[in-house]
């Protein structure tokens, strides 16, 4: 009885601790701690009272289960959730191992004395929970390891696995009763390499995410310097219309003066439509996409590019200033540098808008001709022609996931399309 | 070779000839024919269409004494709520307006040489769509349906039952092949289940799918992001 109520113990701080490493790393997908952590305790139980039936092979079932757990409960491919998984797996190891030749090399009998193996049972757990814990209070916001690609992986493996196979080598030893003491401050030098190299690892990702906000600030500071340069350019653009507007006033004070009102009549009308066009914009009833559109529009115009714009009444949408910023700005940058390559090609480009909300949903296409496919997998632009236009996506998926609304791209022969939907 | 009914709205002879222009221009690419009748105010076009004119494309005015673009929109939207109106504008500003009407575009004047191909290309697959038919032998026997009539297939047992308004029909195949039959259509697989015509979906959230008959579907975890991806790309005119 004592024997499983211990085991109990062990595994339910061994689920905490796996419970926190996890969440180190992903985001849940919608699962509470009181569902995720009774379906790893469960896991963790079933695989420790496996050992009963099929020996050490239950590493590998534990291992299988945990992938599995980790990729139904959180947002993680398959290759993340087993290195995750493997890791967590392998910290237990490692540390089960370092107490238990830590204790022999103090000279306790880890063989025969149940109360020391008892308490190793314990201690050793507990130590990886405090130590799991400390990562967790060093990095609070951790939660980006989509962030690496496959390569980068790479050099956080090999210490884990170099040590895995050490330690294996020292237990055997162990095992076979020829431990020296050396070799028990040697995987304690090992345990702290790897305590280290995850250090590492964490903070490289931190690293990473705060690169990727940075650039995300960094877009939002050049959209609104863009649009206060386009401001800029308005007002001049304005000061010299008045200039004109001036003289053409002049013409007309003289057309009347000589009686002929019907062609002062013709020119005011004229004047008069032409300050309408000038005056003109788009109008969402929303200030801050007006500005970013029209700023766009104007760009857009400058370079040759034209725009049809299709837009309901914006008023109601609830995205702070930075995040229309970062959607629309980037997406219709985007946009219009592919444009500017086919206007370039001596052909026309028209970029379509739709920005419309509507029963709580906000609804954003953008769609521009392409020079050629692109190729476009998993949600994002595999073949990206500079590195800008990629961040530029991820960053506004990034606010679209936020708000748990779609984001989708496709791109044929012949156009590239941009969706968003967000529900409020 | 496809032909269409094409009315042109515009106070300014020069504006309806411009129109005109653009569309021989495009029939001539296109390989298609534009039927075009020109009217010099929106009231007497609204009366046309009220006495029973029915074309397949309007292109309309904003700036016109009398009843401008807008109004006419609104009182031809009240005859034929589904006709495609492409409202010719000097003013961008009125962008807002056009979309009270449910205007299909919303053109400027002074781009329309750049513009008008963009915006007949997407009409002319938005009427394709709605006119897409698909012959299906049903247990009920062999029965050409509107593909846009389809709200949704369900698998009952080893059979699957097209839902089509308040009707139903029943199928033998596996819903697989429904599927892959159906999904260049604007069909989506969203649960063992059930294969949805997204043009009946109006929202997805919490793994949830709302239909506009009022059906609710859940949608597994592991098909949700494929689901909404799949979802704004048809609203988006993608797919």
């Amino acid at each position: 009885m004592m024997k499983f109520l211990l085991s109990v113990l062990i595994v339910f701080i061994e689920t905490y601790s796996f419970d926190l490493l996890y969440g180190l790393f992903f985001n849940s997908k919608g699962f509470k701690w009181y569902v995720r952590i009774p379906i790893l305790f469960v896991l963790n139980m079933a695989g420790a009272l496996s050992m009963y039936l099929i020996g050490t092979w239950k590493i590998a079932l534990i291992l299988v289960m945990l992938i599995i757990y980790c990729k139904t409960i959180y947002d993680s491919s398959w290759w993340q959730s087993g290195f995750v998984s493997g890791f967590c797996y392998l910290y237990v190891f490692l540390t089960d191992s370092l107490f238990l030749m830590l204790a022999y090399t103090m000279g306790f009998d880890v063989v025969q004395d149940y109360s020391v193996i008892s308490v190793l049972s314990v201690l050793s757990p507990v130590a990886y929970a405090v130590i799991v814990l400390c990562f967790r209070k060093l990095f609070p916001q951790r939660k980006r390891i989509g962030l690496f690609d496959g390569k980068e992986w790479i050099p956080f493996t090999v210490i884990p696995v170099i040590s895995l196979a050490c330690y294996l080598y020292l237990y055997n030893e162990f095992l076979q009763g020829g431990f020296r003491k050396g070799q028990g401050y040697a995987a304690i030098v090992l345990y702290v390499i790897n305590l280290a190299m995850f250090y590492i690892l964490l903070r490289t990702l931190r690293d990473k995410e705060d690169l990727r906000v940075a650039s995300v600030k960094e877009n939002d500071i050049k959209s609104r310097l863009d649009y206060f340069h386009d401001m800029q350019k308005v007002y001049e653009r304005q000061g010299k219309k008045l200039h004109d507007y001036k003289n053409q006033l002049q013409t007309m004070q003289e057309l009347i003066k000589s009686g002929d009102t019907d062609k002062a009549l013709h020119f005011a009308e004229g004047l008069t439509e032409s300050i309408s066009v000038e005056m003109s914009a788009v109008n969402t009833n929303n200030s801050v996409i007006n500005a970013v559109l029209n700023q766009k529009y104007r760009t857009a115009g400058s370079r040759g590019i034209k725009m049809i714009f299709t837009v309901g009444d914006l008023s109601r949408i609830r995205l702070i200033e930075e995040e229309i910023v970062i959607i629309f700005s980037n997406l219709l940058d985007n946009a219009i540098h592919e444009c500017e390559r086919i206007v370039a090609g001596g052909n026309k480009a028209v970029i379509s808008v739709k920005a419309v909300f509507e029963d709580g949903q906000f609804e954003l296409y953008v769609k521009n001709p392409v020079m050629a496919r692109v190729e476009i997998s998993d949600g994002q632009v595999v073949t990206a022609v500079e590195e800008g236009h990629g961040i530029g996506l991820t960053n506004v998926r990034d606010v679209v996931e936020k708000y748990d609304g779609s984001f989708a791209l496709a791109c044929d022969d012949k156009e590239f399309i941009v969706a968003v939907i967000i529900s409020f | 070779m496809e032909n269409y009914t094409v009315f042109i709205c515009d106070d300014k002879v020069k504006d309806r000839n411009k129109v005109n222009k653009l569309l021989v221009q495009y029939g001539t690419t296109h390989s298609c024919t534009f039927e075009v009748a020109e009217y010099s105010s929106g009231d007497v076009l609204v009366c046309e269409i009220k006495e029973g004119q029915v074309p397949d494309i309007i292109f309309l005015d904003i700036n016109m004494e009398k009843m401008d673009g807008i109004k006419a929109a609104k009182e031809i939207r009240g005859v034929l709520p589904d006709v495609p109106i492409v409202l010719v504008t000097a003013y961008i500003n009125y962008a807002l307006e056009g979309y009270k009407v449910k205007a299909s575009r919303f053109l400027v004047k002074d781009d329309l040489e750049d513009t008008v191909t963009e915006c007949l290309d997407s009409i002319r697959t938005e009427i394709k769509k709605e006119s897409r038919e698909r012959e299906f032998s049903f247990v009920e026997g062999k029965i050409r349906l509107k593909l846009d009539d389809i709200i949704y297939v369900e698998t009952n047992a080893h059979v699957q039952v097209f839902h089509v308004g308040d009707f139903t029909y029943r199928i033998y195949k596996k819903l697989e092949d429904v599927e892959n039959e159906l999904a260049p259509y604007g069909f989506a697989r969203v649960h063992k289940s059930f294969v949805v015509n997204l043009k009946y979906v109006t929202k997805i959230s919490s793994y949830r799918m709302y239909l506009s008959t009022g059906k609710e579907l859940s949608i597994p975890r592991d098909r949700y992001n494929e689901v909404k991806s799949r979802h704004a790309l048809y609203k988006g005119g993608s797919l």
